[in-house]
């Protein structure tokens, strides 16, 4: 395997399971710095549980996971979303019973709990991502004393990603951020992701709707029955006549 | 109605409510967090009410005199000293299960509250034991020479100005500290709190040990006042507490102390109204009707099945 540093995320022959039924079925696949890596697979292929079984939940029970050269596969979740990644959960999972700046707080959390001693450049960079989080999504700053659970559901799609911001991770993942929304909205999360790429940050996005996921991509995979079907660019996916046939209601 | 036995009812039920409020507290926090019902946690209150005879005996051996001074230090120590029983009743008794079924803990509790008794029965022995009246007097109002008059204990304000203390220190902690906010996003979603890197397990059992702290509380409370427990104490008690915690909506912490006071003051009026030997089924005769027509309590919110 390599694992040159280059290498942000290594998933090496992985599978998962809930219970009896298989979720993820042999799986590998990387992501690399600074990069934007989109997943696309129907309904039930298994991207969610990919993007839960990261965080060792379900536990990946064959296979490696490697993230920034470290072997993650047996780290307890909460210690996984202490290294540096983050998530934008299926279905947002805010906290709906909390305000708005509330959510934001617990999305720092992973900063806070690390029991790093922080130096001075460092609490500053956190100290400033909130101001950057409200640049970025300005309704929740107007919203900040607002319940979670009174948003709209592209509002809370924003508050998801901004809380996944909250501890400056190196690598967001983010499940179907567009599921549900106005195409309007979904426009608009979609360019805030390119947003949040140019400012370094490595995305792994997991998509039902291939097109505008394949579009912003540098490189994509197909999921099918938890199995990596097929690989390339997005540009190349984009015009490979089984997924237009498949995803794209192409002809 | 003559006035003054319905502000001595008044009385009397806002002291008992506090003591139903402090002990529901632990019932309400720990099922909000892993939705059981924590059968063994009125042991926990008995529990503490022997400690605080232990510790007050041992206070007074070694010379400490100041009446002050040996009822924070018993309160430190029992908060202590029981926070460590919840605890461990959660590491021995529900860790273990967590993940199976629904039924496994609940019986697991009921299980851990008959060892508790048991425990302290043998250790104890199975009479009534007592605590010496550390704090006399009070004062009446109106103050002299009426015939009638409400009578006020010193214990009875300490006990007030104790549970309201605590109350506010724990709504202080939930409400504002990080903590606290950690422990009601994995109240409301246990696993995306781990997504944001809160050890949960860790939480859990700081809400035990929170749970058992306000019994704590309870249990040095309600020993300075009467003065006289047995290690069957906890079961009542502690069913009472709960009916409180389902009386103001379990899950919801404000429930819990509301419930407690409407308990306190139900069973008191009608115990100085109706018939003392019927305040039990008095209390749990609301409960089922609660259970009836309110099922989610007083501030509690409908259980919305998830989608």
């Amino acid at each position: 395997m390599n694992t040159s540093p280059k290498h942000l995320l290594i998933l090496d022959n992985v599978h998962s399971a809930y219970g009896p039924i298989t979720a993820v079925n042999g799986v590998s696949l990387q992501v690399d710095r600074g990069e934007i890596v989109s997943l696309i697979g129907a309904n039930g292929a298994g991207k969610s549980s990919l993007l839960m079984t990261i965080f060792g939940n379900p536990r990946a029970h064959q296979g490696t996971i490697l993230f920034k050269g470290g072997d993650i596969t047996t780290m307890e979740t909460h210690r996984i979303a202490r290294m540096g990644i983050a998530q934008v959960p299926e279905g947002r999972r805010v906290f709906s019973h909390m305000t708005v700046a509330e959510n934001l707080a617990m999305g720092a959390m992973p900063v806070e709990l690390s029991g790093k001693k922080k130096t001075e450049a460092e609490s500053k960079i956190t100290s400033g991502i909130l101001e950057t989080v409200y640049t970025m999504f300005p309704v929740l700053e107007e919203r900040r004393n607002q319940r979670a659970g009174t948003l709209s559901g592209g509002e809370q799609q924003m508050l998801a990603i901004g809380r996944a911001l909250m501890s400056r991770p190196q690598l967001l993942l983010l499940d179907e951020p567009s599921l549900g929304l106005a195409p309007l909205i979904s426009k608009k999360i979609f360019s805030k992701l390119k947003e949040i790429a140019a400012t370094g940050t490595t995305i792994f996005l997991v998509e039902q709707n291939a097109n505008q996921a394949l579009r912003l991509a540098d490189r994509g995979y197909v999921l099918v029955n938890g199995e990596i079907r097929l690989q390339g660019t997005g540009q190349e996916l984009l015009k490979d006549p089984e997924v237009r046939k498949a995803y794209l209601g192409g002809h | 109605m003559d006035p003054y036995i319905i502000g001595q009812q008044l009385v009397n039920g806002l002291i008992l409510g506090a003591i139903y409020g402090l002990i529901a507290i632990g019932y309400t926090m720990v099922y909000g967090i892993i939705g059981m019902i924590n059968f063994a946690h009125g042991e926990i209150y008995m529990i503490s009410a022997y400690l605080t005879a232990i510790f007050l005996a041992t206070l007074s051996m070694v010379g400490i005199d100041s009446v002050f001074f040996a009822l924070t230090l018993t309160l430190a120590l029992a908060i202590l000293f029981t926070g460590l029983y919840g605890w461990a009743v959660e590491r021995i008794a529900y860790r273990p299960l967590r993940g199976s079924t629904r039924l496994a803990p609940l019986i697991s509790a009921i299980g851990m509250s008959l060892v508790l008794q048991n425990y302290i029965r043998l250790s104890q022995g199975a009479r009534n034991q007592g605590v010496p009246a550390v704090m006399e007097g009070g004062f009446r109002i109106p103050p002299s020479g009426s015939e009638q008059f409400i009578q006020i204990t010193n214990i009875q304000l300490v006990i007030v100005v104790v549970a309201v203390l605590s109350m506010a220190a724990l709504t202080y902690i939930m409400q504002r500290t990080s903590l606290g906010r950690s422990c009601r996003a994995t109240q409301q979603d246990i696993v995306m709190a781990q997504l944001l890197g809160v050890n949960t397990d860790r939480i859990i059992s700081i809400v035990f040990v929170i749970g058992a702290s306000m019994g704590a509380v309870a249990g040095v409370l309600v020993s300075l006042n009467y003065g006289s427990f047995d290690f069957h104490v906890g079961f009542v008690t502690g069913i009472k507490a709960f009916t409180a915690a389902v009386l103001g909506g379990i899950g919801s912490l404000p429930g819990a102390m509301l419930g407690g006071v409407v308990l306190g003051l139900s069973e008191s009026f009608f115990s100085g109204f109706v018939n003392t030997d019927y305040k039990d089924v008095f209390a749990f005769s609301i409960l089922v009707l609660v259970l009836i027509f309110r099922p989610s309590g007083l501030l509690g919110t409908p259980e919305v099945e998830k989608v």
